[in-house]
């Protein structure tokens, strides 16, 4: 099947006031993943590794004077030449965004009943009473009461979680084939953080919506989306089946990456959580040396590493950037499996 | 909304008024030695005139009824008599209210219009063309009011003879009121014009950056209306706000310009009483000046709060 | 031994020096203009007098309103005296006005604010009720209004402009005192039994100090507008004193003769030194916030 979304050799660069003038700093560095209709795909990483730009590119939302380079392609449409329309009926029909911090997403000025109705009514161009009909029917779907109610009140009255869940009707009533999430409950309350991703997961699958899902988590990832890619310094240095991602990372980053992750020891009573940090600081695509951006930090790092960046290999369903995967699958599993 | 909001703020300004005008009738006993040598100017007065003034400013009285008594006599629109001019206060600087009331409105005009309007352009069309308006508003906003007045006067008024020099016009009909009053007009907006444009800009600048301004442009919003329904209509409060304040500012700024124009308003009146020590006409003017922006000040903040909804509500719970 | 490299690369870095720090001013072209500028005219108010080509007060009225002759490139006023002369000894009595104005100001506006953010409670909330109260006051207004009651001169305008603009400053160094004294450091040196008055002065005063100058120096700017407005209007600077405010005034019998010369050259002063005291202070304030 061909892909709804296909990003190749994504290169994007990003204006920066320097002490000597403008210059440019990479953030991402030659992305590639593809996303079928109806699949969907985690970005996980820290932060400045590019993931959230990456899913700002697919809608070309990028700040002023950003360079972009490679291709993007959303149902055979080429996204980086359209015009002003074109974008805008992508953005309106096929792409539906759903932003990190409900709050600031939402314009604070107007009506929540004015933030839904205002994508389908002004930018689709459809019927306002027919689209304020299935409003209704979706806010209810989603767990919000006397959503006639809602609509006429202003974002602060409301609570995060319940604007969350707006902010997902909003973007499944554009109609949309691809949805874009990120970190969609970062911002919110621990409390309310699974019923809003466990909305999103049952919406997406009841009407079949491709997803790409912006996440730090590699769990959460890994709970809702079918594919997972790993980003570090802009790049992504693996993309796997989230089922076996755990288990079997075949990246030194990820395997770190799982290690890391708190994890209460049950069998041994109370004990303390135990954490296991990954060394130094995470690097931005700018930053990063010339060869594996991840050598610095990485505890199998030999010196070929160091000297030219690992390519992109692909064997099944994965995909990898490390020079040493294969003679390394073992150990990381077994890193990963102690830690468990 | 009334008791929560309303009626401190009302409160607010109506104490800052009484505050004001017991400034501003003390003033006249803060002046170094006795108030009728104050009021004669030193020159010798026969017993007759400090029998006048003495009874006038019930000087005989305690401090506090001759507060009591100015107080009233205001409030019943008496504010004394003016010694330059023989005449009533009132009649007088009601006399003098509208060339200045028309000064204070065309600059206005001006100031809503370009202030705004350039703010806009430059908000919207980042760029060279941007950055050299947003300098030159810098500099603009620097420049002394009565500068420009005798710059505009000796360009248009002396080379190029488009406008009179002088005078308000008032015995012709509006064409004519309009032609004298422009000059003055533009002098006293330039600065202000140029402030309103800055903080527009900046003010849509901020709101372009926010996250709801990219959440509008994901969903496939016509730029058109994005500027228009998140942009313009979140970064007008501020505005609204400046613009009040900068306009209520403008009427002392017509002491300047009336005196560089020769325009007989109150702000001119209020320089000649002041340099011909005609206290009453001070203290008139200055109250007024201080209770128009006040009052102006009050209106912008009730303005701000009706225009945020934020603030609307969140006192209402 | 890799670990220590990088404290090492902190401690062996160079004390910054004169250069360094000036070029981490991030001024801009225009700000550099707005310094050169500030430089010049701190020179001809402290010089101005002595560089003065004539003397500034002979009359002459046979040359009044005469346009320019050799040595005297500017011409001459209504009285018939050298128009440069006077621009340049102007400056000190135009400039010194607008200091004064700024350092009272500060200094009062630095007392209370630093004084409330310390001691809170009922002196913190009458402070702030006077800042209040002042913002209803427009400057010049004030000015006008102490010119009525103490009389024409530079001494009441300044006394009341420095009253005047203590809220706008006050507000700012409030607050940046505010944040001061709720860090850490000011905690320790309360447990350590340090004087109040020792850990004001000695340590929120100059923490606040950046905040200061560059509100000063916008200050600067608006007090020169207001001053010179002042003596336009006649109620400042007297003649035959020389001032910028002042010569505008007067000149503009010239200007209606054709010859705008010594309004123009006044106000050209008046409104570069306020161009770049106004430029100076936004770009350090820009400086300051960006920190």
């Amino acid at each position: 099947m061909a892909p709804l979304l296909s990003v190749e050799g994504l290169v994007v660069d990003l204006p920066v006031r320097g002490p000597t003038g403008r210059t440019h700093h990479r953030i991402i560095d030659g992305v590639s993943f593809d996303v079928a209709p109806g699949e969907a795909v985690g970005l996980v990483g820290e932060s400045g590794s590019g993931k959230s730009l990456t899913l700002r590119s697919v809608v070309r939302l990028l700040p002023e004077g950003a360079e972009v380079r490679g291709s993007l392609r959303f149902a055979d449409a080429d996204v980086l030449t359209m015009n002003r329309k074109q974008l805008n009926a992508l953005r309106s029909s096929g792409v539906a965004t759903i932003f990190q911090d409900p709050r600031a997403a939402v314009n604070p000025m107007r009506t929540v009943g004015d933030f839904v109705l205002e994508g389908p009514v002004r930018a689709g161009g459809r019927n306002r009473d027919e689209v304020l009909r299935e409003a209704l029917g979706l806010l209810t779907d989603v767990g919000i009461d006397r959503p006639e109610q809602r609509l006429r009140q202003y974002p602060h009255e409301l609570s995060g979680g319940m604007l969350q869940r707006i902010v997902i009707a909003a973007a499944i009533l554009s109609r949309p084939q691809l949805l874009l999430a990120d970190e969609p409950t970062t911002a919110l309350d621990v409390t309310t953080q699974s019923d809003v991703i466990a909305i999103l997961d049952e919406q997406r699958h009841e009407r079949g919506l491709a997803m790409v899902f912006v996440t730090h988590d590699l769990d959460l990832a890994a709970a809702i989306c079918d594919r997972t890619c790993v980003m570090y310094a802009g790049r992504i240095v693996e993309d796997q089946l989230s089922s076996t991602l755990h288990d079997a990372p075949q990246h030194p980053y990820t395997a770190a990456l799982v290690a890391a992750r708190p994890v209460l020891d049950i069998d041994a009573g109370c004990e303390l959580p135990v954490l296991r940090a990954i060394r130094g600081r995470p690097a931005s695509a700018y930053e990063a040396p010339s060869g594996c951006p991840f050598e610095p930090r990485c505890n199998h790092a030999e010196p070929a590493c160091s000297a030219t960046r690992p390519p992109e290999v692909n064997s099944g369903c994965s995909r990898v950037a490390c020079f040493r995967a294969s003679e390394l699958r073992g150990i990381l599993a077994l890193e990963v499996e102690t830690h468990a | 909304m009334f008791r929560d909001f309303l009626l401190p703020k009302v409160g607010m300004a109506a104490i800052t008024i009484f505050a004001t005008s017991a400034v501003v009738f003390g003033a006249l006993y803060l002046a170094p030695g006795d108030p009728v040598t104050f009021l004669t100017k030193g020159r010798p007065a026969d017993p007759a005139t400090i029998a006048a003034i003495t009874q006038q400013y019930h000087l005989n009285d305690p401090l506090i009824t001759r507060y009591q008594l100015w107080v009233s006599g205001v409030l019943h629109g008496d504010l004394g008599q003016s010694i330059m001019f023989r005449q009533d206060v009132t009649t007088l600087v009601g006399s003098r209210m509208p060339t200045t009331l028309w000064l204070v409105a065309m600059a206005s005009v001006l100031i809503v219009t370009v202030g705004i309007g350039v703010g806009l352009f430059s908000a919207l069309r980042p760029g060279k063309l941007d950055d050299s308006l947003m300098l030159g508003a810098t500099l603009a906003a620097a420049v002394p009011i009565f500068v420009i007045a005798i710059a505009l006067v000796s360009f248009f008024s002396i080379r190029l003879g488009w406008f009179p020099t002088f005078g308000s016009g008032e015995s012709g009909g509006f064409l004519d009121r309009l032609k004298h009053l422009t000059l003055p007009a533009v002098a006293l907006a330039f600065a202000a014009v140029a402030f309103v444009a800055r903080i527009t800009r900046a003010s849509l600048r901020e709101e372009m950056d926010k996250e709801h301004v990219r959440a509008a442009r994901s969903r496939g919003l016509a730029s058109s209306d994005v500027v228009r329904r998140h942009v313009v209509r979140n970064g007008f409060a501020p505005i609204v706000t400046v613009t009040g304040l900068t306009i209520a500012g403008l009427f002392v700024g017509t002491a300047i310009i009336e005196k560089a124009f020769a325009l007989n308003g109150i702000g001119g009146l209020l320089i000649d009483a002041v340099s011909a020590g005609d206290f009453p006409v001070v203290q008139a003017i200055a109250l007024l000046m201080v209770i128009v922006f006040i009052l102006t000040n009050l209106g912008t903040d009730l303005l701000q709060h009706y225009l945020d909804p934020r603030q609307r509500r969140a006192v209402k719970e | 031994m890799t670990t220590t490299t990088g404290y090492q690369a902190i401690t062996l870095r160079e004390k910054p020096t004169v250069v360094h720090r000036i070029r981490g001013l991030e001024l801009g072209v225009t700000g550099w203009i707005a310094v050169v500028l500030v430089v010049v005219f701190t020179i001809m108010a402290i010089a101005g007098p002595a560089l003065a080509p004539h003397d500034p007060y002979t009359q002459d009225l046979l040359r009044a309103n005469n346009p320019p002759a050799p040595g005297y490139p500017l011409g001459f006023d209504y009285e018939g005296r050298d128009i440069l002369s006077r621009v340049l000894a102007g400056a000190r009595t135009s400039l010194l006005g607008p200091l004064l104005v700024v350092i009272l100001g500060a200094a009062l506006a630095t007392l209370l604010a630093v004084t409330a953010a310390w001691a809170r409670g009922w002196w913190d909330a009458s402070v702030n009720v006077v800042f209040d109260f002042l913002l209803a006051f427009p400057g010049l207004l004030l000015a006008v209004l102490s010119v009525a009651v103490f009389g024409k001169g530079l001494v009441a305008p300044v006394v009341a402009l420095a009253i005047a603009y203590m809220p706008a400053m006050g507000r700012i160094v409030r607050s940046g005192a505010r944040s001061e004294t709720s860090m850490d450091y000011v905690t320790a040196l309360r447990a350590l039994g340090v004087p109040a008055r020792l850990i004001v002065f000695r340590h929120l005063v100059p923490n606040v100090t950046p905040l200061i100058i560059a509100q000063a120096t916008t200050l600067f700017g608006f007090a020169l507008l207001d001053l010179s407005a002042i003596s336009f209007l006649g109620l400042g600077v007297q003649e035959p004193q020389p001032d910028w405010g002042l010569m505008v005034n007067t000149g503009a019998a010239g200007v209606l003769l054709g010859h705008p010369a010594e309004s123009l050259s006044a106000g050209t002063c008046l409104a570069l030194a306020a161009c770049a005291f106004t430029v100076l202070g936004l770009r350090l304030s820009r400086r300051i916030e960006g920190r």
